[in-house]
C-alpha cells in the first residue's frame, strides 16, 4: 500500500493527564450512603404505619392499590415514551430528508484510536478509503498496544487511493493512556476544522462522512451523532442487539435530534466541530462513558447536536452474555458518572433548561426505568405463582410485544433494514431487555455503593 | 386445552429462567472481574509519542514572494555579531560567528522534529495561541 521509507517520523511531547481513580471506594463513604438510604426508608415506612390506621385502607388493600397505581403509572410512562419517540423521530426523519448542502466540503480528520486491534484495523481503514468525500485525512492513534497493531498500522501510513483523490494516513504511537487520551492527542494533532472520532473496529459506509458534514452548514451545530449498526449478525444474541440498536438507540437519537439535543454521541461514529470539542474541554478520563460526558459538556456550552441516520458505522457487538454484561455494566456506570458530574444542571433548570431536560431523561433511562421494569416483571411472576393469575403475564407480554413490533416495523422501514429483525421483537422485551435491566439495576447499586470497576475490552473475532 | 394458559405458562417459565440466568451471569461476571483486577494506570506528567506521517508527494511548496524578492534570514546570532562588529570591528569575531552558525545548523535540524504539544486540557487562550502552530516541516 505504501513505502515505509517514504514516511517522516516526529517525536511529540504531550502532557499526560493523571487518570483520576474513578472509584470512590472509601468504606466510610459507602457506609454513610447505606446508612442514609436505610434511615430514610425506615422513616418513610414509619410514616405509612403511623398514618394507615387513620385512613379507610387496610394493609392488604394498601398493597393492592399501590401495585395497581404503580402499574398504571408504569404503563402510562411506557406509552408516552414510545409514542413520543415515534412521533418526534418521524418528524425529524421527514425534516432532514429534504435538506442538501452541495458545495460545503470542509477538510475533515478521521481519528481512529486503537488498542490491540491488529486483526481489524486494516479492515477499518479500507472502509474509510471508500468514503465518498473529497477532503479528508486519517490519523490512527495507537494507544500503546501490546500486540502487533503498531506494525500493522505502520504499513498503512502513506497516501492511499480513495474514491475521489489520495488520502493521507498518518500514525501516532503513544504510551497507553486510555481511549480519551488517544482521541485527544489525535484531535490536537489534526489541523482540520472538523474531526470524526470512531472506534478501531468500526466500518463506515461510503456516504457517512458526506451526509454528516452537511449538518455543519448551521453554525450552531457542534457535533453530529452517527448511526451505529451491528456488524456481526446471524446469531440470536447479536440479532437482538441489532434490533436494540435500531429500536432503542437510533430511534431515540432521531427523536432527540428533532430538538437538536442528542444526549450521547456514540463512540463508533461522531463528527465534531473542533471548536466545540475545544470549548467543552476535550475528552476526559474521569468517567467510563467519555462520549456521554463530552456530549453533555458540548450541550452545556450551548452547541446543538444532530443525528444523521445515513452516517452508518458498523460495529462488532458482544457475542457472549458475559461480554454483553461487561459492556452494559460500563455504559450504565459511565452514564451515571456523567450525570453526577453535571448534577448542578440537573437540579437547577434555570441554568439551562434544555440540559436539565436531557439529564432527567438520561436519569430516567438509566436509573428509574430498569428497576420499574424489573418490579413489574416480579409482580407478574408473584401474581402467577402465589395468587394463580397466570394469564396476567400473557396479556402483559402481548401488550409489550405489540408495541415493540410496531416500533420495529417503523425502524426497519425508516432505515431500510433487514425485515427478519421484526421477528425478534417478540422476545425482545421478555428476554433481552430483562437481562439488560437486571445488569443496569445491579450496576446502579454498585455505582451507588462506589464499588471499584475497571475498563473491559471486548474480544474481537477479527 | 386453551391456547392462552399454555402461552402464559411458557412466558412465565421463560421469564423466571431469564431472571435466574441474568442474575447468575451477573454474579459470575463479577467473580471473574474480581479475579482480574488491574492496577490503575498512572501516567507521568510528560509523555512522548511517535508521529509518523507520509512525505509529501514530490510537490514542493514554492512561495512566490520568496522567488521574486529573496529575503535574507535574520538570526539572533547575526544581530549579536553586528553589535560586536560595531563595537570592536575585528574579523575573529566574524569567523567565530560563521563557525557558531555552522554548529547551530548542525544540531538544529533534528530539533525541528520535536514538537511540543502542550497540555491536552483545553483553554481557549491556549488553543488560539497554538492555532496553526503545529508545523511539521
Amino acid at each position: 500500500m505504501c513505502v515505509k521509507e517514504k514516511n517522516d517520523k516526529f517525536l511529540i511531547s504531550f502532557t499526560g493527564k493523571q487518570s483520576p481513580e474513578i472509584v470512590n471506594g472509601k468504606k466510610r463513604k459507602i457506609l454513610r450512603r447505606i446508612l442514609l438510604s436505610g434511615i430514610s426508608s425506615i422513616f418513610l415506612l414509619l410514616i405509612i404505619i403511623y398514618t394507615l390506621p387513620k385512613t379507610v385502607l387496610t394493609t392488604s388493600s394498601l398493597i393492592e392499590y399501590t401495585t395497581i397505581v404503580a402499574l398504571v403509572i408504569f404503563l402510562f410512562i411506557l406509552l408516552i415514551r414510545y409514542f413520543g419517540i415515534l412521533i418526534f423521530s418521524y418528524l425529524y426523519m421527514n425534516e432532514y430528508t429534504f435538506k442538501s448542502t452541495n458545495g460545503f466540503k470542509p477538510f475533515v480528520s478521521i481519528i481512529i484510536p486503537v488498542f490491540n486491534e491488529a486483526k481489524i484495523i486494516e479492515r477499518s481503514v479500507k472502509s474509510l478509503m471508500k468514503l465518498d468525500y473529497p477532503n479528508y485525512e486519517i490519523i490512527i492513534v495507537n494507544d500503546g498496544s501490546t500486540d502487533n497493531t503498531k506494525e500493522v498500522a505502520e504499513t498503512l501510513v502513506g497516501f492511499n487511493k480513495g474514491i475521489n483523490n489520495k488520502v493521507k494516513i498518518s500514525l501516532i504511537n503513544k504510551p497507553n493512556g486510555g481511549k480519551s487520551s488517544a482521541l485527544n492527542l489525535g484531535i490536537k494533532i489534526s489541523n482540520a476544522e472538523f474531526v470524526l472520532c470512531m472506534d478501531g473496529d468500526s466500518l463506515l459506509t461510503p456516504p457517512s462522512l458526506k451526509m454528516a458534514v452537511r449538518h455543519f452548514v448551521n453554525p450552531e451545530i457542534g457535533a453530529v451523532a452517527g448511526n451505529v449498526k451491528v456488524l456481526n449478525r446471524g446469531k440470536f444474541f447479536t440479532d437482538l442487539q441489532a434490533l436494540e440498536y435500531l429500536e432503542g438507540l437510533n430511534m431515540a437519537r432521531s427523536a432527540q435530534s428533532s430538538i437538536k439535543l442528542v444526549n450521547i454521541i456514540p463512540g463508533p461514529i461522531g463528527l465534531f466541530r473542533k471548536r466545540a470539542i475545544e470549548s467543552a474541554g476535550f475528552y476526559t478520563s474521569d468517567t467510563f462513558a467519555e462520549d456521554a460526558d463530552l456530549t453533555l459538556r458540548i450541550l452545556s456550552k450551548g452547541w446543538k447536536i444532530n443525528y444523521e441516520p445515513n452516517s452508518i458505522s458498523f460495529t462488532e457487538a458482544p457475542v457472549k452474555l458475559q461480554q454483553l454484561l461487561k459492556q452494559r455494566y460500563r455504559w450504565t456506570r459511565g452514564i451515571l458518572q456523567s450525570i453526577r458530574k453535571h448534577k448542578k444542571l440537573m437540579i437547577n433548570p434555570t441554568i439551562k433548561f434544555s440540559d436539565t431536560f436531557i439529564l432527567w431523561s438520561m436519569f430516567y433511562e438509566a436509573l428509574i426505568w430498569p428497576p420499574m421494569n424489573l418490579a413489574a416483571h416480579l409482580f407478574f411472576i408473584i401474581a402467577a405463582l402465589v395468587f394463580g393469575f397466570t394469564t396476567l403475564i400473557f396479556y402483559w407480554w402481548a401488550g409489550l410485544a405489540l408495541l415493540d413490533i410496531v416500533a420495529a416495523l417503523y425502524c426497519v422501514a425508516a432505515e431500510k433494514e433487514e425485515f427478519r429483525l421484526i421477528g425478534y421483537a417478540i422476545f425482545y422485551r421478555m428476554i433481552f431487555i430483562l437481562i439488560i435491566d437486571i445488569c443496569k439495576t445491579m450496576s446502579t447499586i454498585e455505582e451507588f455503593l462506589g464499588i471499584k470497576m475497571t475498563w473491559g475490552k471486548l474480544e474481537r473475532a477479527g | 386445552m386453551e391456547l392462552i394458559p399454555i402461552l402464559s405458562t411458557i412466558i412465565l417459565v421463560a421469564t423466571i429462567c431469564t431472571f435466574i440466568l441474568a442474575v447468575g451471569a451477573y454474579i459470575l461476571y463479577k467473580i471473574r472481574e474480581g479475579k482480574v483486577q488491574q492496577p490503575p494506570v498512572t501516567e507521568p506528567a510528560n509523555l512522548y509519542a511517535e508521529y509518523i506521517v507520509p512525505k509529501e508527494q514530490q510537490v514542493k511548496k514554492v512561495f512566490v514572494e520568496d522567488v521574486i524578492q529573496p529575503r535574507p534570514k535574520k538570526t539572533v546570532l547575526e544581530e549579536r555579531y553586528k553589535q560586536v562588529e560595531a563595537s570592536e570591528g575585528n574579523t575573529v569575531q566574524y569567523q567565530n560567528f560563521a563557525e557558531e552558525k555552522r554548529n547551530e545548523d548542525k544540531w538544529e535540524s533534528p530539533k525541528q522534529k520535536f514538537v511540543n504539544v502542550q497540555s491536552l486540557e483545553s483553554t481557549e487562550q491556549q488553543n488560539e495561541s497554538s492555532a496553526g502552530e503545529i508545523k511539521w516541516r
